[in-house]
């Protein structure tokens, strides 16, 4: 089974409805494309497996709805993300504006300190572009964020995102060892966990 | 100088010699004058005084004994005659005395004289009915009677006698009196049995004799005059004034009163004037009008004025039209105002000020009586009753809308219409309509309009971002619906008499305040057994309570400015019931639902904690139960849907679903055993919760977006556990890698719906003891 995976991230995907966010997701774990997917409801999961630097990692990959109606539910998925994926849609300007809302809200709602944010420009394959790259490149480093356009469809750029975002993840201190091995002695904690996340621990060493 | 003193010695003892001779001889002479004038007075007394002082010695004895002798006398006359004297003067009184008694006894014996005179003048009047005088002698006699009392003569036996005659003389003409008016005032009243009111009065019949044939004596005066005034003279008077007076007000005012359509009539005949009663055929009132009735009594009193008690009794402050009014008019006047004024008082305001008819035909009235003798212009009762007429209005007014207001209350709830749709605001009544003429600024109150009409086109324009202050679509009872117009209109008439009548105004805000009080006391307590037993009319309650409060948010306000200054500055305002009402619905709807939802999981009772499914038995019960309880969300759905607003609907609906389902998931993950088959089932029996409870918020979803996995997401926001049932489900059908995915190190889905120890314990309990599976285990932990 996955005995060699060094750990399990949580990742997020936020954005505007319809930006492209389950398409990207679509595309990553399944490489198809779907131009007639339906809006999200509420969430869905997916949970893939990647391999950065040597690093085997697993991905449990959440992808938000986008649509306003659904966004009660969401601020509840936040909790133990190690890294989000936040997309807009190049080719409107609407999802770029939007932006800071949805960066407040995550904020306001991440239980980690350092999450490591991605930001992804979607749908570059189309003609009509009303955010140029630079201002998304702006954006990303205002916030701290990494920042990679990208295209669903095409499948440019997909792959590297999530790379991006999980070697980032790996590379931040203190982001995820913490959840391989707990901090004291936990009393509800069985033996056998308990052994494990030692094996854990040392493999990484 | 020794010349000079000899010369003085010398002639000294000359001197002496020549004096001492003269002095002898002048002594000599003196002897001879003294010698003869002790002789003559010697002579003088022994020779004169001696005879007289012996003759004075003698009478003097003389008068001694005369003095005795007058002494004697003197004492013998005083022994004697006075002794006689007294003896004489006593004689002398006992004379006087005899003579005073003689001239008492004569009086008295003349006054006994007058007595018998009188008796016998008396009974010469009896025998010529001369009324009056017998009775002047017989209160003469009394007369007498009472100072030969004064006087001490009560011992006299032929006092005690003739007190004896006297009383019976006097119950004899009391008699003959009463006889008399027997016969001069005639009743013909028909015997009670089988007859209503209106024959009984018909068949009534008063006359009064004016003048009798035997009344021959003295011509031309009436008889009634005699009799009358003798009755007074007797004190008889009052007594049978009383009893004219009960039984006018029996037989004649009482019933014309009740019966509107008799009306009095007065019939001359042979020396007497009859008073009857007709019936007036048109008219069905069940009433009688005021002025009419007004008109009735008048004529009843005409005719007695001027058949009986226009007689002049002698006394001008005792009238015998006064005595009458004495004994009727406070029980008259009570019976008009309780049988005629009370029905008289108007409803709405307009006919408020038409009553000013009534009031002006009330003071005609009252002024006729006072010039007919009956009135003396004091306060009366119906005089203030109609001057009153704003308080008795108020009062009217308020009561009729409690008692209109009680009886929409007690009324079946179960019709209803919808509200909160932005074509029922005309349904309401227009309040600046209604107001519109009492407005001074026309101008700002259109003003107003357009800015509203705009405010109006603002949210239409939005159907999608609902106006938060607007009521959402829902039906309320009609008879809640009838009960705010109510309200309004209430309010909208105090507002009309606020100028006019500003406590009555007062009055009606209050009413409208106590009519609100009324429901939150009467519906509750009404209408309890439904409100528990049947949900519809729960969710109605609920409704018709926040359609209440929501319309008392600005009920005050609307008004406020119309309304009187006190009630203004005080509170005019119904925003306090607000909390109440809200409460009133609130409580009820909760109960309602909790009682659901202790129904819904007795039903879940039933599937035995979903043990050993792979079995027909216990298959069929579980499958029951939960089909029971769709079943019940399902009715509850129907009955619902329409009538509560749909964020309300959703949540009540939503909630029982969670914890019917948050009752199963509980049973399935306490179970220690599943076996592959047991799975298969449960598997396919939370499939139907999951396919038939979404139909549940179906209706709720807008048509466009009409497809499962929306109506799905529906259901996601109103049922917490969802999604959690949604995980059970996959795990139920799930191997033990995409569990050991799902849950991801506690990141996947499943890590956030369930515990640790949850999933463990499923994992046990579904999957056979292999390393896998321990393997799987030793990675689920709570991170």
């Amino acid at each position: 089974m996955d005995d060699d995976v060094l750990t399990t991230l949580k990742i997020l995907i936020i954005g505007e409805s319809g930006v492209g966010k389950s398409s990207l997701l679509l595309r990553f774990t399944d490489d198809t494309f779907d131009p007639e997917i339906a809006a999200t409801i509420g969430v869905d999961f997916k949970v893939k497996t990647l391999t950065v630097d040597g690093n085997k990692a697993k991905l449990a990959i959440w992808d938000t709805a986008g649509q306003e109606r659904f966004r009660t539910l969401t601020p509840s998925y936040y909790r133990g993300a190690q890294g989000v994926i936040l997309v807009y849609d190049v080719s409107s300007r609407n999802s770029f504006n939007r932006l800071e809302q949805w960066l407040s809200e995550l904020e306001t709602f991440s239980t980690k300190q350092d999450i490591v944010k991605m930001l992804v420009g979607n749908k570059i394959d189309k003609d009509k572009k009303e955010v140029d790259r630079n201002e998304g490149l702006k954006f990303a480093r205002k916030h701290q964020m990494l920042f990679i356009e990208a295209s669903a469809k095409t499948r440019e750029g997909v792959q590297c995102a999530f790379e991006e975002l999980v070697e980032k993840i790996i590379q931040t201190p203190g982001l995820w060892e913490s959840d391989s091995q707990p901090k004291g002695v936990s009393l509800t904690d069985t033996g056998s966990a308990a052994v494990n996340s030692c094996a854990g621990y040392c493999s990484l060493v | 100088m020794s010349s000079f003193v000899t010369e003085v010695l010398a002639t000294t003892g000359r001197l002496e010699k020549d004096d001492l001779v003269k002095k002898t001889s002048k002594l000599s002479k003196r002897v001879e004058d003294i010698k003869g004038e002790i002789y003559e007075t010697v002579t003088q007394r022994y020779g004169d005084f001696v005879p007289s002082m012996n003759t004075t010695l003698d009478l003097t004895a003389r008068v001694n004994g005369l003095v005795t002798e007058v002494d004697n006398l003197n004492n013998k006359i005083q022994n004697e005659v006075q002794a006689q004297l007294s003896t004489s003067t006593s004689e002398f009184q006992d004379l006087q005395s005899q003579l005073r008694r003689t001239n008492t006894v004569l009086a008295v014996l003349g006054r006994l004289y007058d007595i018998q005179q009188a008796l016998d003048s008396h009974h010469n009047d009896m025998d010529s009915q001369q009324f009056i005088s017998a009775a002047a002698r017989l209160t003469q006699i009394e007369q007498i009677m009472e100072e030969l009392q004064e006087d001490g003569y009560c011992e006299l036996k032929i006092l005690s006698a003739l007190g004896i005659e006297l009383r019976v003389r006097k119950e004899n003409l009391i008699h003959t009196l009463g006889e008399a008016w027997a016969r001069a005032v005639v009743w013909n009243i028909p015997r009670p049995k089988d007859l209503s009111d209106e024959d009984r009065l018909l068949k009534t019949e008063l006359r009064l004799t004016t003048v009798t044939a035997d009344d021959a004596t003295l011509p031309g005066t009436p008889r009634m005059t005699t009799l009358v005034r003798a009755m007074a003279d007797m004190n008889v008077l009052r007594e049978k004034m009383k009893v004219f007076a009960r039984r006018c007000l029996e037989y004649v005012f009482l019933p014309l009163v009740v019966l509107p359509n008799v009306s009095p009539k007065t019939v001359t005949m042979m020396q007497s004037e009859a008073l009857h009663f007709d019936k007036q055929s048109s008219g069905k009132d069940v009433t009688i009008a005021p002025a009419d009735l007004y008109r009735k009594i008048e004529t009843v009193l005409q005719y007695f004025n001027k058949h009986l008690l226009g007689i002049d009794v002698g006394a001008p402050d005792n009238s015998l039209m006064s005595m009458f009014s004495d004994f009727l008019w406070e029980d008259l006047s009570q019976a008009v105002i309780k049988g005629c004024l009370v029905h008289s008082i108007p409803r709405t305001s307009q006919e408020l000020e038409r009553y000013m008819e009534v009031i002006s035909a009330t003071e005609e009235f009252v002024s006729s009586l006072e010039n007919l003798g009956f009135l003396h212009g004091e306060d009366s009762a119906l005089m203030r009753y109609v001057k009153e007429i704003n308080v008795h209005f108020a009062n009217k007014k308020c009561q009729d809308i409690l008692a209109f207001a009680r009886d929409l209350m007690t009324s079946e709830m179960l019709d209803t219409v919808q509200v909160g749709t932005s074509d029922d605001a005309p349904a309401l009544p227009n309040i600046r309509e209604l107001l519109g003429q009492q407005s001074s600024k026309k101008t700002k109150s259109k003003q107003d309009e357009t800015t509203t009409a705009s405010f109006e086109a603002t949210f239409d324009s939005m159907p999608e971002l609902q106006c938060p202050f607007r009521l959402p679509v829902c039906r309320i009872s009609v008879t809640v619906d009838k009960l705010v117009k109510l309200a309004y209109t209430t309010l909208c008439e105090a507002c009309e008499v606020t100028t006019s009548n500003p406590s009555c105004a007062v009055q009606m805000f209050y009413a409208v305040r106590d009519m609100l009080e009324l429901y939150m006391e009467v519906v509750p307590c009404y209408h309890e057994e439904n409100l528990k037993k049947l949900p519809h009319v729960t969710a109605i309650h609920y409704n018709n309570c926040f359609y209440i409060a929501h319309h008392l948010l600005t009920l005050g306000h609307q008004f406020l400015e119309h309304l009187p200054k006190a009630l203004v500055s005080s509170c005019a305002t119904f925003v306090d019931q607000i909390p109440v009402l809200r409460e009133l619905g609130t409580e009820c709807l909760l109960q309602q639902m909790r009682i659901q939802r202790d129904q819904v999981l007795e039903y879940l009772v039933g599937a035995h904690n979903f043990t050993n499914m792979a079995e027909d038995y216990n298959r069929g019960n579980a499958e029951k139960a939960v089909k029971k309880v769709l079943h019940q969300l399902t009715h509850l759905s129907k009955v619902w849907q329409d009538v509560l607003p749909t964020n309300i609907y959703c949540k009540a609906l939503g909630s029982l679903l969670n914890s019917a389902i948050q009752d199963i998931i509980g049973k399935v993950t306490a179970l220690e055993d599943i076996s592959a088959d047991d799975a298969a089932q449960l598997h396919s029996l939370c499939g139907i919760v999951k396919e038939r409870a979404p139909l549940l918020f179906h209706p709720v979803v807008k048509e466009d977006t009409k497809n499962r996995k929306a109506v799905e997401a529906e259901v996601q926001l109103y049922v917490p556990q969802w999604v959690k049932f949604s995980e059970l489900m996959v795990m139920l059908d799930a191997s033990l890698q995409d569990i050991a995915d799902r849950w991801a190190d506690g990141k996947g889905p499943l890590g956030h719906e369930f515990t640790a120890m949850e999933v463990r314990g499923l994992v046990r309990a579904l999957f056979q003891n292999t390393d896998r599976r321990a393997a799987v285990l030793a990675k689920i932990k709570q991170q």
